[in-house]
């Protein structure tokens, strides 16, 4: 090979690599999905300007309205969670946010160890891995999803019904690492301007669904069980999250967010928050009578259905963990970021979408938790 | 490890790599080394059934190869000695030898080919007339394993046997080298079916890293990856929503569905062709051509010279010549001409044994009824296109149709893609008899409105889809026109400058990513004869 064919070997790579690069680029996740949206919103913030996440699973979406904490107490916590996130996946979207940002407090909802959350669909999966961007962490966090997985089938294969099998993540399929192998036929169903200009969501992650945050499901607060009992596979992901914690001095919050649920399910997560408090990282019950009291929910009125709060519930959860994270956390009020143009606007962005939902100022809902 | 996926170009890449830095004496072993592996990772149960072809042909080999050495030793030796019928009878008990020699390899390689492939479909039909019999007897139904690439190394084996039966060339010496032979990791899947004599010296010589050479293969590789996945299996939805619920189907549907099968099928098995030669061609090795534009010939016997030609080939040479070349056949032909005339004894060995060599290419497909009706199909046709070839050539001049012209030839393709469509009904049908009702159902429904009324969208290609097939479809045509005239696309592109090269290489890899059935939701198909 001579010298000028090396060069024009190693151009002519350089370039179908540019190309490569741009047609993963253009051919991401749809960006129609609130995920994606979360996620390219949060990559979007300017670096060391977001003051904490929410990790958890559509519950922590549901429950969390970034605009308000802005708009209460002037901090920027950002929910990364996502529909179905596995709880494996937990280090993995903390380590992305700590690339850019200096996070001062993670909220982690604890509902992803319970029996009816422990088997994740691949989609659900790719959910969240194919929001992310393509890194070593993004390899790190499937590889912790795929062990996860097997380990789970090699203990309770049996138990898996037959038509979920086919949804599994499949080990040693590449397309888990590779958004681009999932989503390059996407030109079927037509690309966007949104597609090259890859928009974010403008209210900063939270969930706007009109049909779903404005609708109360006459629930009956649970009954929360003292005992605690998990299963040592389960254990094993939650004490990967609190080595994680202290090994990088993290201040971790581990909450278990309202929900009306089996009685079982809650002996697990009564589990997790135990294993939390002995390794001293700080918990909050929302399902506790002392707390449940505290802000008054109403699971009547604030739920949208047995795993989901809705936009009444929300903005009570909200308005307690900023109070919270700013009393314990020494956050708030201190803008990090000259422009805060953005988070304003979310802000009546949200105002405008829950008044017109319920017909009634936001502040009503709020005032009692002000005291 | 399929063809179509990264592990098989992660594969190749350290084939490859490996292959450029082993010194030279040692690359035959290498590959021998990354093919035997490579059929590991595929199918690792049925390595021993190769190793069994393997050791089976080299040792029959080798002693038909002493036979022959022996006997030209000797006849040289006592040429002066021995009397004309002495010779005669000499060589009359080495042939003798050498026969059963060869027929007790053919029997352990082709009976256990037959085993693996028919005997449940022997079974079954016995059992079926057992049953019918009302006897109370029962031959069981076995589940046997079919390994990866058998129908084409045994015949691959078998052709090598009888080369040296024929004592066309010597044996060869080294079983490690043979086992290459047997075993060539591009080849393995679904041919083509190689010649010793063709590829067995190239695979033992060291080749040096080439440049031109390495991009031509990736090159052909690239055009492979689009035939399959941007035709093949964007076509495979289409094809199998039609053959597979062909009751719900009839008339232009139903053709269209057998037309879209046959280009399927060409896709897929063509592709799979370039990606095999293209791999090889990076190493420096050449394979044999499979396909010559099929879809051009302007009758059924040319499709058939043009489509597998490596299984045409075999077939001509291991079984239609020795056939239509035997004493029987010769006695037939001769009382054919004492009953019906010069002209019928004259072509019916040639008419009989073209008849069978079909049959066999048919039943070669798999153990089914349908593939003995796809074989007859073909079989009657091209036995029926000899036997009527006066009668054709006295209709076209009566008619004086100019057979010269494009219109003809344009007709007589037209026809030829027909025919074999129709044929296709067999090969692809769920069983015979539903290739029949399909047929029927062909040719006595008039709907041609589907056409036009976007009733296909719902049958698996949406419109979108139609759009990438029709515009890679005429890519195909317009490459396809221009090797019929001779022109050497990958030569011709290389001869442009630079940016324009370039912009061709990195543009068909924008459209194989971008439009590729691969991934999540969008299984690519395993290669169609992979399973045959």
């Amino acid at each position: 090979m001579k010298k000028k064919q090396i060069l024009q070997f190693i151009i002519f790579m350089t370039l179908g690599l540019v190309m490569v690069c741009t047609l993963f680029y253009l051919f991401e996740k749809n960006e129609n999905d609130l995920a994606a949206r979360s996620w390219n919103g949060f990559y979007s913030e300017e670096e060391n300007t977001i003051d904490g996440i929410i990790v958890g699973t559509s519950m922590a979406t549901w429950a969390w309205v970034a605009p308000l904490a802005w708009h209460e107490r002037g901090v920027r916590l950002y929910s990364l969670s996502t529909d179905e996130q596995p709880m494996a996946a937990t280090i993995g979207v903390i380590e992305e946010a700590r690339k850019t940002q200096n996070l001062q407090v993670i909220i982690i909802d604890v509902h992803g160890i319970r029996t009816s959350a422990r088997l994740r669909t691949v989609n659900k999966i790719r959910n969240l891995t194919d929001s992310m961007h393509y890194s070593i962490n993004q390899i790190r966090t499937v590889n912790r999803i795929v062990k996860y997985s097997k380990d789970y089938e090699a203990i309770y294969g049996d138990t898996i019904p037959e038509e979920k099998r086919s949804k599994l993540i499949e080990p040693s399929d590449f397309s888990n690492y590779l958004g681009f192998l999932n989503y390059h036929a996407r030109w079927e169903s037509g690309l966007s301007e949104a597609d090259f200009t890859k928009e974010s969501t403008g209210i900063k992650g939270a969930f706007t669904s009109r049909k779903k945050m404005f609708h109360a499901e006459k629930l009956e607060p649970p009954y929360i069980p003292k005992e605690a009992n998990l299963e040592p596979l389960f254990q094993e992901v939650i004490q990967e999250v609190i080595d994680y914690g202290k090994e990088n001095q993290l201040n971790m919050v581990f909450v278990e967010l309202p929900s009306s649920l089996p009685e079982e399910e809650y002996i697990q997560m009564n589990a997790a928050l135990q294993m939390a408090e002995d390794a001293d990282f700080p918990t909050i019950n929302f399902n506790s009578d002392t707390i449940s009291n505290e802000i008054s929910i109403d699971y009547a009125t604030d739920l949208y259905n047995k795993n989901h709060v809705n936009s009444r519930g929300a903005v009570k959860i909200t308005s307690y963990l900023t109070k919270y994270v700013c009393e314990h956390y020494g956050l708030g009020n201190e803008p990090k970021s000259k422009d805060s143009t953005s988070w304003d606007q979310s802000w009546e962005d949200y105002k405008a979408f829950f008044e017109q939902g319920w017909e009634m100022p936001i502040e009503s809902v709020l005032s009692n938790l002000q005291k | 490890m399929a063809f179509v996926s990264m592990k098989f170009l992660f594969f190749l890449l350290v084939v490859c790599g490996g292959y450029f830095i082993m010194p030279a004496k040692l690359k035959w072993v290498w590959l021998l080394i990354c093919s035997y592996t490579f059929y590991l990772l595929n199918d690792a149960r049925a390595v021993a059934f190769i190793i069994f072809t393997t050791v089976i042909t080299y040792i029959t080999g080798r002693i038909l190869g002493k036979i022959n050495r022996n006997q030209k030793t000797y006849l040289k030796e006592n040429k002066t000695v021995l009397s004309r019928e002495e010779k005669k009878c000499f060589k009359a008990k080495n042939i003798t030898k050498k026969k059963w020699t060869l027929f007790t390899a053919i029997l352990a390689n082709l009976g256990l080919l037959v085993f693996l492939k028919y005997f449940n479909f022997f079974a079954g039909n016995i059992n079926a007339v057992l049953s019918n019999l009302s006897l109370q007897m029962e031959v069981p139904i076995l589940n046997l394993m079919l390994p990866l690439g058998i129908s084409f190394y045994t015949l691959q084996a078998l052709g090598y046997l009888i080369d040296v039966y024929r004592d066309k060339y010597e044996p060869d010496r080294n079983l490690a080298k043979f086992a290459l032979f047997l075993s060539f990791f591009p080849q393995i899947v679904q041919g083509p079916i190689a010649r010793y004599n063709q590829l067995a010296h190239q695979l033992y010589e060291a080749h040096k890293f080439e440049y031109k050479r390495v991009a031509f293969g990736a090159q052909l590789i690239l055009w492979g990856f689009m035939k399959k996945l941007i035709i093949a299996d964007r076509l495979a939805p289409f094809v199998d929503e039609i053959f597979n619920n062909y009751v719900n189907y009839q008339g232009i549907t139903l053709f269209l569905g057998a037309l879209a099968y046959g280009f399927q099928v060409y896709t897929d098995f063509s592709g799979g062709m370039d990606i095999a030669r293209g791999a090889a061609q990076i190493l420096g090795i050449d394979v044999a051509v499979n396909f010559e534009r099929p879809y051009f010939a302007r009758s059924i016997s040319e499709f058939w010279r043009r489509w597998h030609i490596t299984l045409g080939s075999w077939m001509k040479d291991y079984v239609f010549y020795p056939l239509a070349l035997s004493k029987g056949f010769n006695k037939l032909g001769k009382r054919a001409r004492n009953i019906f005339g010069n002209y019928i004894g004259k072509i019916l060995p040639t008419f009989l044994s073209m008849f069978i060599v079909f049959l066999l290419v048919g039943v070669w497909h798999g153990s089914s009824w349908k593939y003995v009706a796809y074989g007859i199909w073909n079989g009657v046709f091209i036995s029926g296109s000899i036997l009527l070839e006066p009668v054709y050539e006295k209709i076209i001049a009566k008619l004086k149709i100019n057979t010269k012209c494009f219109s003809w030839g344009f007709f007589q393709a037209i026809r030829t893609i027909f025919l074999c469509s129709i044929g296709r009904f067999f090969s692809r049908g769920v069983s015979c008899m539903a290739a029949l009702r399909m047929i029927k159902h062909t040719f006595t429904v008039f709907n041609p409105w589907v056409l036009t009324d976007y009733s296909f969208y719902e049958l698996g290609i949406n419109e979108r889809n139609m759009i990438v097939l029709v515009a890679m479809g005429l890519v195909l045509l317009v490459v396809g026109i221009m090797q019929e005239r001779g022109i050497h696309i990958r030569e011709k592109i290389a001869e442009q400058n630079l940016y324009f090269r370039w912009l061709v290489y990195l543009g068909a890899l924008a459209v194989l990513l971008i439009f590729g059935v691969y991934g999540n939701g969008l299984a690519s198909t395993v290669f169609i004869y992979q399973q045959f």
